[in-house]
C-alpha cells in the first residue's frame, strides 16, 4: 500500500509543498506583523487549520481520480488499498503540519519563554493531535463514502446526490451520537473545545477531566468507519466504472 | 488446449440501452484475435469487462480458469482507450509504475521497445504527440509478459506512419504462448496480424472464424467481409 501512497504524493506533491511552504510564510508574516499574543496565538492555529483543510481537499480529490483514473484501478492490488491510500496520505501530511507547528513552538520557547504556555498544554496539545487525527479520519470517510455513492450512479447532478448523503448520513450519525452518548463525549465536538473553568485563571485551568476519550463512543465511531470502509469497498468494487 | 479467457453470455446494460447482449466466446492461448465492429458496437465495453474496469449486468468471465479480480489484472495487460500515464509522468515514471505493481514486466522487453519506438526515458507524457503517446501506451502493456493482452484501439487516430511502426512493434514483441485480443475498425492497415476475428454489431456477436476460412472458404479480404457486414451501420 505504500507504493500507492508514493504514487499519491508523486501526483500532487508540488500542491502540497506549496501548502507546507505557503503555511510557513504565513508564520513568519504573523509573527512580523502581530503585537499581541492572544491575537497571534489564534491566528497561528487557525492557519495552520486552513492549511489542514487545504490537504483534505487535495487527498480528497486524489481519492477522486483514484477512482477514475485507469492505471490506478487496474493494478492487482486488493480495492481496500486504493480506499485507503488517500486517507494514510492525507494523515501523513497532517503529520508533518503538526511538526511544522511544534518546530514553530520550539522556536518560539527557545526565543522567549514557556510563560504563554497553560500549565497543561504538553497533555492538552497530545490529546488534541490524537482527536485531531481521528475526527480527520473520520470526516474524510464521510466525505469519501459520499464521493463513492455518487459516482456509484449514472444520472445527472451527481454532485448533488454526494452533497445530500454527506448531510443525511451525518445527521443520522449525529442523531444517533447525542442520542446515545453525552454530547461532550462525541469526537467531533470534542476536537477543538477547551473549557477554561476557573474564569480568573484564563488558559492555566483548563478541565482536565474532559480529556479522557470516552471508551463507547470511540467506539461507536469505529464501528461507523468500519462500516463506511466496506461499503466504499464494495461500492467501487461492483458499481464504480471507470 | 486449454482457454485463456471464457466469455459466458455477458450482457451489460445501461439503463434500458444494451451495450452487450448475450456475448459469448472463448479465446485459447498462442492466438492474436480481432475484436472488428464499428463505432458504438460494444468493443470496449466488452475489453473493460475483462480487464475488470465494469461490472457485467449478467454473464460470467472467466480468465485462466478464475473469475475477474485481483489475480486476473496480475496476468492481463490491458492497452484501453485512455492512456495508462498521467500527465506528471514522464516516460522512465510510466515504466517504473508498471514495475512497480506488476510483477510480470520485463524491464530489458521494455528497453527495447523504447529503443524500437524511439522513445527516450526523459520524454515527458504530456508533450509526447498522439502517435508517440499511443507508442508508449503499447510499450507499457507489452512490456509485460503477460497471458492475455488486451488492445483497444491501438492504431485509432494516428497517422500510417505510426500506424506501421506500432504493427510491427506489436508483430516483433508479441509472446507467442500468449494471447492477443486487438480491437479496431481498421480493419485493411491490420488484419494481416490476425489469427482470429470477432465481428461485434449492436453489442451481438454476428461471427467469430478463423482468417483462413474466411480467405478459404469465402475467398475475401478481412476488410471486403467487414464492409458487408457493416454496410448498414
Amino acid at each position: 500500500m505504500l507504493k500507492l501512497v508514493k504514487y499519491d504524493f508523486r501526483r500532487d506533491r508540488d500542491k502540497f509543498l506549496a501548502v507546507f511552504v505557503i503555511t510557513i510564510l504565513v508564520q513568519f508574516v504573523i509573527g512580523f506583523t502581530v503585537r499581541s499574543d492572544q491575537e497571534m496565538f489564534m491566528m497561528n492555529v487557525t492557519s495552520y487549520a486552513v492549511a489542514g483543510v487545504v490537504l483534505l481537499f487535495f487527498s480528497l480529490r486524489t481519492f477522486g481520480q483514484n477512482l477514475r483514473l485507469f492505471n490506478r484501478r487496474l493494478v492487482p492490488v486488493p480495492v481496500l488499498y486504493t480506499v485507503l491510500s488517500p486517507v494514510m496520505l492525507f494523515l501523513g501530511s497532517l503529520l508533518g503540519l503538526f511538526l511544522v507547528a511544534y518546530i514553530h513552538l520550539a522556536v518560539d520557547i527557545m526565543m522567549f519563554s514557556t510563560s504563554f504556555l497553560p500549565e497543561k498544554f504538553w497533555l492538552i496539545s497530545a490529546y488534541t493531535v490524537l482527536i485531531v487525527f481521528w475526527a480527520s479520519a473520520y470526516s474524510m470517510l464521510l466525505v469519501m463514502f459520499s464521493m463513492t455513492v455518487a459516482m456509484s450512479v449514472r444520472v445527472k447532478g451527481r454532485v448533488w446526490i454526494g452533497i445530500a448523503v454527506f448531510f443525511v448520513i451525518q445527521y443520522i450519525i449525529s442523531l444517533l451520537e447525542s442520542s446515545m452518548f453525552d454530547h461532550k463525549n462525541i469526537t467531533l465536538e470534542r476536537a477543538f473545545r477547551f473549557e477554561v473553568t476557573d474564569e480568573a485563571a484564563k488558559l492555566n485551568d483548563i478541565e482536565i477531566s474532559q480529556y479522557v476519550l470516552g471508551l463507547l463512543p470511540t467506539l461507536f465511531e469505529a464501528v461507523i468507519i468500519t462500516i463506511l470502509v466496506f461499503a466504499i469497498v464494495k461500492l467501487v468494487k461492483k458499481r464504480v466504472e471507470s | 488446449m486449454e482457454n485463456i479467457l471464457e466469455i459466458h453470455d455477458v450482457t451489460k446494460k445501461y439503463r434500458s440501452k444494451h451495450a452487450l447482449r448475450g456475448v459469448s466466446f472463448n479465446l485459447s492461448a498462442g492466438k492474436i484475435t480481432g475484436l472488428l465492429g464499428s463505432n458504438g458496437s460494444g468493443k470496449s465495453t466488452l475489453m473493460k469487462i475483462i480487464a475488470g474496469l465494469t461490472q457485467p449486468t449478467s454473464g460470467r468471465v472467466s480468465i485462466i480458469g478464475g473469475a475477474v479480480g485481483i489475480d486476473s489484472k496480475a496476468v492481463v495487460s490491458f492497452m484501453p482507450d485512455k492512456p495508462l500515464t498521467e500527465s506528471w509522468m514522464n516516460v522512465k515514471d510510466a515504466l517504473k509504475f508498471q514495475s512497480d505493481f506488476y510483477p510480470d514486466f520485463d524491464q530489458t522487453k521494455a528497453s527495447r521497445m523504447l529503443e524500437f519506438m524511439k522513445l527516450r526515458a526523459q520524454d515527458k507524457v504530456k508533450d509526447l504527440s498522439k502517435g508517440m503517446n499511443e507508442r508508449l501506451q503499447l510499450t507499457l502493456a507489452l512490456s509485460r509478459r503477460a497471458s492475455l493482452y488486451l488492445l483497444d484501439e491501438p492504431i485509432g487516430g494516428v497517422d500510417p506512419v505510426a500506424r506501421t511502426k506500432i504493427l510491427n512493434a506489436l508483430v516483433e514483441f508479441y509472446e507467442e504462448d500468449s494471447t492477443i485480443l486487438l480491437s479496431t475498425h481498421l480493419v485493411s492497415d491490420i488484419e494481416r496480424i490476425f489469427d482470429d476475428v470477432i465481428f461485434i454489431k449492436e453489442g451481438e456477436i454476428v461471427m467469430h472464424t478463423a482468417v483462413e476460412d474466411i480467405r478459404m472458404r469465402q475467398g475475401k479480404s478481412i476488410d471486403e467481409l467487414f464492409r458487408e457486414v457493416y454496410a448498414e451501420c
